[in-house]
């Protein structure tokens, strides 16, 4: 482990073990799968730098486990799902979910020496559809697994998303949560369509924002005057240790209404968990919870998402990201794909990186406290295990001045 | 790292090839396949070996090269080079050499330039022996080459297969052969109508397997209850080294089968097989039809609509099978392992390679070469399934340990 004071920002890039990043994450539970996608054969899953595997046996129960067989390396991605775990198929060791291993076919009979591989693995649990790991120390008593409100039964509609991929640092995409001014301008419409996006994410008048620390992470607050003087427009979005951001919207279904459509709030929860593969990949899991009055909200918008860009790519243009515009997705990829990681790159940080300096400054305090010993924001503590975790976020009309 | 290096070779070197290295040192004292001789027709024929990029080609004459790819001028590739009655001529400017790398013509140099003789390219010896062609790349003269009776023998028939190319570690697919089990768990689906095959899965636990050193290698002997009482079940396989092994017939029906399989590392990350099969008179049909069930290909196994994995659908294909846990192990030395009692054979086969490093790296003569005066010796590589006698598998096993 380094010295306490040689940790930095730039630490945040690498997430292998024994790494101040890498340490750090390993103290949540993080997301490494969805429950409908993992079906009935092993997925192969790198989770910070090391190589998994993760599947349910017929039993129910979710494992991870190492993608090597602890006996010669092969991998168990191609391994047999029985009903108490996984067997590799070059030899048959059985491992259960716990890393047990059960049986040794090719070793004599009475032979004990299955008792002695213990096989890497970590506990998984399933909430609202989504399945965390815990990479941590203290296996066997790890921290609760945190209550995030979109997972929780709140009566309305949820909706668990396609796992999405990406080939950059996952840290590009966490601090872009806590920059609102950027949809001014990357993701930035016609300001005459009438919809609440182009007035509100006007590039000629940007809103102003607050960033707030919070229990959480960090909040930003964006806002315009709203249609009396007593309440304001507002678009509000968090990202939550360690690597969560929510925001109140999904995919524009709100910011494509006319702004005054939007006099209850978007009654949206879009929660979105990174979890790193490695320095360079990331893997984005999202969870949609809706507690609106359309009663087929997620039918109705599967078909209309994601947009594809529209915008034009000209005979003679070869640059990699082309076509982008139009698309909020292409727009982001485009820009943090070519940002280089935090520890590459040099950097201006202006007044309105507010929002990411704060998110910067709690992540590295998070770090150092971990470094200490300390458990570290975002973990919940063992005497809160049964509150919900809220993180906030809002699109729509409220009262004015609310943080 | 240099030849002479004085430390003890370790798992970690059995994956490397290079020149130089311990395991590479060491290949470069045996004999290595590196193509089919049918397959060598009148075009260059690049080839890669323990790193070194290399051309084969038959000059006008018949005789057979092994030079370097690169032309020693200013680095052409020869492969696409004409080749002509004394040699190979490079497409770049006509520099022109024979089999051995001796420049003979450099067409563009003054008339009397004796440049020419100061040129010598990296060539190495080639020999065609039962439808392979062998090189030797080391120092000095040559040891014999091998005469495996697969190659030689003249009772039957010999079919060469066509050469196969792999993406991996040379290390994983050999200690792959002397792992006689694993044909019992992962290419169960395949054989599962053969009784044979499922006596392991019924006799789980009471089976043994022995390893044992023999002149020139290993042979690895599997056993279980037979279908009498006072029978066993025997699998027996033998390695020569470097990386000779053999893999018999099944018992008395097929008498005299034999094939032979050749691995010839190209470089760390690849390596070929040459497969040699000697059919005696007389077991013809039995053979083809054993071969017929071989090749058959697996019963169509539906991939499920998610199923996005790479190697996805393996079951049922014996290549594939092993692909899939041949490339994905990781390369031994690196690779955390626990090694079992039915890795026997692959203990003493890495203990084997390692001491055949240390033998090269102190200078002296490794097992598996074949000494001066056995030269025109023919030399047998056993193998086979059957049932024996418990009395037939004792003398196996004393065999063994003498």
């Amino acid at each position: 482990m380094r010295n306490l004071e040689k940790i930095s920002i730039a630490d945040l890039a690498r997430v292998s073990r024994g790494t101040p990043a890498g340490e750090w994450f390993r103290r949540y539970w993080l997301v490494v799968g969805t429950v409908k996608e993992l079906r009935d054969i092993p997925v192969a899953v790198k989770v910070l730098g090391e190589d998994l595997v993760l599947f349910r046996d017929l039993d129910g129960k979710v494992g991870l486990v190492g993608m090597h067989c602890p006996h010669r390396g092969s991998s168990l991605e191609y391994g047999d799902i029985e009903e108490r775990g996984i067997r590799c198929p070059y030899h048959a060791w059985l491992f259960d979910v716990g890393g047990n291993c059960l049986e040794q076919p090719g070793e004599p009979k009475d032979s004990q020496y299955y008792k002695k591989v213990k096989h890497l693995s970590y506990p998984v649990r399933e909430l609202g559809g989504i399945l965390f790991a815990y990479m941590g120390p203290e296996q066997d008593d790890p921290p609760p697994l945190p209550k995030y409100s979109p997972l929780v039964d709140n009566g309305g509609q949820k909706y668990i998303e396609s796992t999405r991929y990406y080939d950059y640092n996952w840290f590009n995409f966490i601090e872009n949560g806590v920059d609102p001014v950027h949809f001014s301008v990357l993701h930035r419409s016609d300001p005459s369509d009438g919809t609440w996006r182009s007035w509100f994410f006007n590039r000629h008048d940007i809103p102003y924002f607050d960033a707030v620390e919070m229990a959480y992470g960090v909040k930003v607050i964006s806002r315009k005057p709203g249609p009396t003087p007593d309440t304001e427009f507002v678009d509000e979005k968090s990202v939550a240790l360690p690597s969560i951001i929510q925001i109140g919207d999904l995919e524009f279904t709100h910011f494509h209404k006319p702004r005054s459509a939007l006099t209850e709030g978007s009654q949206i929860e879009h929660i979105m968990f990174v979890t790193p593969n490695d320095d360079d990949h990331f893997m984005l899991f999202t969870a949609d919870s809706y507690t609106g009055r359309d009663p087929e909200f997620f039918p109705k918008l599967a078909a209309t998402r994601p947009p594809p860009p529209t915008g034009e790519k000209k005979a003679y243009d070869h640059r990699k990201h082309m076509p982008f515009r139009g698309s909020v997705r292409h727009e982001d990829i485009m820009t943090q794909g070519t940002q280089g990681s935090i520890d590459q790159r040099d950097e201006h940080l202006a007044a309105s990186d507010r929002g990411v300096i704060l998110l910067r400054k709690s992540i590295l305090h998070a770090m150092k406290t971990v470094q200490k010993g300390g458990l570290p924001q975002g973990v919940v503590p063992k005497e809160h295990a049964d509150e919900m975790v809220k993180i906030q976020s809002f699109t729509g009309i409220r009262a004015k001045g609310v943080i | 790292m240099s030849a002479t290096h004085e430390t003890k070779p370790s798992d970690s070197d059995l994956g490397h090839v290079g020149a130089g290295t311990p395991g590479g040192e060491m290949f470069r004292r045996y004999w290595l396949a590196i193509s089919r001789a049918e397959d060598l027709r009148d075009i260059p024929q690049a080839v890669k070996v323990l790193g070194e990029e290399l051309v084969l080609f038959r000059n006008g004459q018949g005789r057979l090269g092994l030079v370097g790819l690169h032309c020693s001028h200013r680095g052409a590739s020869l492969e696409y080079g004409e080749i002509e009655e004394k040699g190979i001529r490079c497409l770049y400017h006509g520099w022109l050499y024979d089999v051995d790398g001796n420049c003979l013509e450099q067409p563009l140099e003054p008339t009397g330039s004796t440049f020419c003789q100061k040129v010598k390219h990296p060539s190495y010896p080639v020999r065609e022996l039962g439808g392979l062609l062998f090189t030797y790349m080391g120092p000095d003269n040559p040891p014999p080459l091998p005469r495996y009776s697969a190659l030689v023998r003249e009772d039957g028939t010999r079919l060469v297969l066509p050469p196969r190319y792999w993406d991996y570690n040379w290390f994983n697919f050999w200690e792959n052969v002397v792992d006689s089990l694993h044909a019992y768990v992962l290419h169960t689906d395949s054989r599962s109508e053969r009784s044979w095959e499922n006596a392991f899965w019924r006799y789980r636990g009471d089976h043994h397997l022995d390893a044992f050193p023999t002149e020139y290698g290993l042979k690895a002997i599997v056993r279980w209850p037979g279908p009498e009482p006072e029978t066993e079940y025997v699998r027996l396989t033998t390695v020569a080294l470097p990386t000779v092994f053999s893999l018999g017939g099944r018992g008395e029906e097929d008498a005299g089968f034999e094939r032979l399989l050749f691995v010839t590392p190209s470089d760390d990350d690849n390596f070929m097989v040459f497969t040699s099969d000697f059919i005696p008179k007389g077991s013809e049909q039995a053979i083809e039809e054993r071969e017929k069930a071989r090749r058959a290909s697996p019963s169509a196994v539906a991939v499920k609509e998610y199923d996005k994995r790479k190697h996805v659908p393996f079951k049922g294909q014996v290549w594939k099978e092993d692909y899939v846990c041949q490339s994905t192990q990781g390369n031994v030395g690196y690779r955390r392992e626990y090694l079992a009692t039915s890795d026997r054979a692959i203990i003493l086969l890495r203990k084997q390679l390692l001491e055949v490093m240390e033998t090269v790296q102190n200078g002296g003569t490794p097992m598996g070469i074949i000494p001066k005066e056995k030269e025109n010796e023919m030399i047998s590589l056993e193998a086979y399934r059957a049932v024996l006698t418990k009395s037939q598998v004792q003398q196996l096993l004393n065999n063994g340990h003498a």
